[in-house]
């Protein structure tokens, strides 16, 4: 008896089941789509789609594949690479990169790509104007080091609470609040002294180059970044992206 | 039940009588899997042809796992737009995600129809895998196109275009590669060189074609619904 032929004869349709297991699939699919429709739910959206999408996966391997009904063998040399390879998606996205800083280290020439972005005209011309006069590192240490931000916080007084409020928590149809995680624009130094030196094209925030000196731009921004996570009362809502520290 | 299930009872069955004779004779053709690995038995009596197929898929998974590790290692990390939320359609990617899985619902109901003798049903459900597939390749091209042309992201331009183009058009290719296999089965079946007896040649295509449908599933949810859920 040859295990490669198939026998007809005792062979039973399985087109009741693929169709019900379609059926659900579809199901599946559309109520995923649907979440994203629904606010309340975002919380948990990753982990409930992960969940979905794994149940999905689980149906087809199991129902059209027969991974379930069929031998061990078969089991073993694709479960075990699948496993890997999910293992090596968590740890590589939720282990390791969080660690992974774009900016430092030399795994990425990010430099020469945003030079090449440049030459392509695929940056916005005002962002390539002013460019911050230290690098990320050297700013985010001299926020670290940085003690005392009454010098910016005067400067924010002056040229910046009119649109940001006076205790930067925002306001309606103008500037963003700078007491929350969220950014538009990116909640680093580095980002904030760009936003400032530059503005932002087609918005009410101008560039404030030649407007206040260098060294104001840079203690306002210090002071901007210490206002994070403050989260003052009546705030304007998240806009943007929120970052982590 | 599969192929497999009957053939560990160890009794001959009717159908089995072709014997070697027959399937030597099948073999030939294009049918490049060969008559050898299908009559050969082996101990641990599955077909080689099958064991091959689920230790190829094995691999792939290691594949595409690299590809998707990578892309997402990467994302938050492009210094120039677009990035992924300003690309990417939820509408659009909706309508080709069910597409694929639809195609993954037709082949398995032509490994069925094989397996039942129904050669007519089963190139049918081939071609109509087949045409699920192109129509997910087309939508792929028309993305792509989209992006390069209108939202001007190309492989270089940013760590989110290297990425995210090597992965889904590596997937693309796979989907291309399973829609020409399928036609080449269904003719087969159509020339009379793949017999009911023989179904697990289908079967094996099935099983490319089922994997390269839950790759998608993976993608489709990992990378497009969740820069919309974070
Ligand atoms: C005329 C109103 C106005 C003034 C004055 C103003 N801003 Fe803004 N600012 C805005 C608006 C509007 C935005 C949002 C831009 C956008 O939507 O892209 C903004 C955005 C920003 C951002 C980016 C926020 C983010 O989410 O990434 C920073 C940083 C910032 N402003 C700092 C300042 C500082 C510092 C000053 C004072 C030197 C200042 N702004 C003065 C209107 C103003």
């Amino acid at each position: 008896m040859n295990p490669a032929l198939h026998d007809v004869a005792s062979y039973h349709t399985h087109s009741k089941l693929y169709t019900r297991t379609a059926v659900i699939l579809s199901i599946i699919t559309a109520v995923e789509i649907a979440l994203l429709y629904v606010p309340p739910l975002k919380p948990i959206l990753v982990p409930l789609m992960t969940v979905m999408a794994i149940q999905k996966l689980a149906m087809v391997v199991g129902t059209f594949m027969h991974l379930g009904d069929d031998k061990n063998v078969f089991r073993l040399v694709f479960l075990a690479p699948m496993l890997m390879a999910f293992l090596m998606i968590y740890v590589m996205t939720l282990l390791v990169m969080p660690h992974f800083s774009p900016y430092g280290g030399g795994y990425v020439r990010l430099a020469a790509q945003r030079s090449y972005d440049e030459r392509m005209g695929l940056l916005p011309a005002a962002a390539a104007a002013h460019k911050p006069a230290r690098s990320v590192e050297e700013y985010e240490k001299l926020f670290a080091d940085a003690k005392d931000h009454g010098a910016g916080e005067k400067v924010w007084g002056e040229r910046c609470a009119a649109c940001h409020r006076a205790d930067g928590g925002g306001m309606a149809g103008l500037g963003p609040n700078m007491t929350d995680d969220c950014y538009l624009h990116g909640g680093k130094v580095h980002n904030i002294v760009s936003t400032v030196l530059n503005g932002i094209p087609g918005k009410a925030m101008v560039s404030f180059k030649g407007q206040i000196t260098d060294e104001q731009i840079e203690q306002v921004s210090l002071y901007v970044r210490s206002l994070r996570g403050k989260n003052v009362a009546d705030g304007k809502a998240c806009e943007g992206e929120k970052v982590g520290n | 039940m599969s192929a497999i299930a009957h053939a560990d009872d160890g009794h001959g069955h009717g159908h089995d009588d072709h014997g070697h004779g027959h399937d030597g004779h099948d073999g030939h053709g294009h049918d490049d899997h060969g008559h050898g690995d299908l009559v050969e038995n082996n101990y641990m009596k599955v077909p080689n042809i099958k064991l091959a197929m689920w230790t190829f898929l094995g691999s792939e998974c290691m594949f595409f796992g690299s590809l998707i590790a990578t892309y997402f290692f990467y994302l938050d990390k492009s210094i120039s737009g677009p990035l992924p939320a300003e690309v990417f359609s939820i509408e659009i990617t909706s309508i080709s995600t069910f597409v694929l899985l639809m195609s993954s619902y037709t082949m398995a109901l032509a490994v069925d129809a094989m397996k039942s003798a129904k050669l007519g049903k089963a190139k049918l459900m081939l071609v109509l895998t087949a045409i699920c597939g192109t129509i997910f390749v087309s939508f792929q091209v028309y993305e792509f196109w989209h992006f390069f042309v209108e939202k001007k992201l190309a492989l270089q331009t940013s760590l989110f275009g290297s990425t995210f183009y090597t992965m889904t058009g590596f997937h693309g290719a796979h989907v291309t590669v399973g829609v020409i296999w399928l036609l080449m089965v269904a003719g087969l079946i159509h020339k009379g060189n793949i017999k009911p007896q023989r179904a697990v040649v289908v079967e094996s295509a099935g099983l490319y074609w089922h994997f390269v449908d839950i790759v998608w599933i993976i993608i489709f949810t990992f990378v497009y619904l969740f820069e919309f859920a974070k």
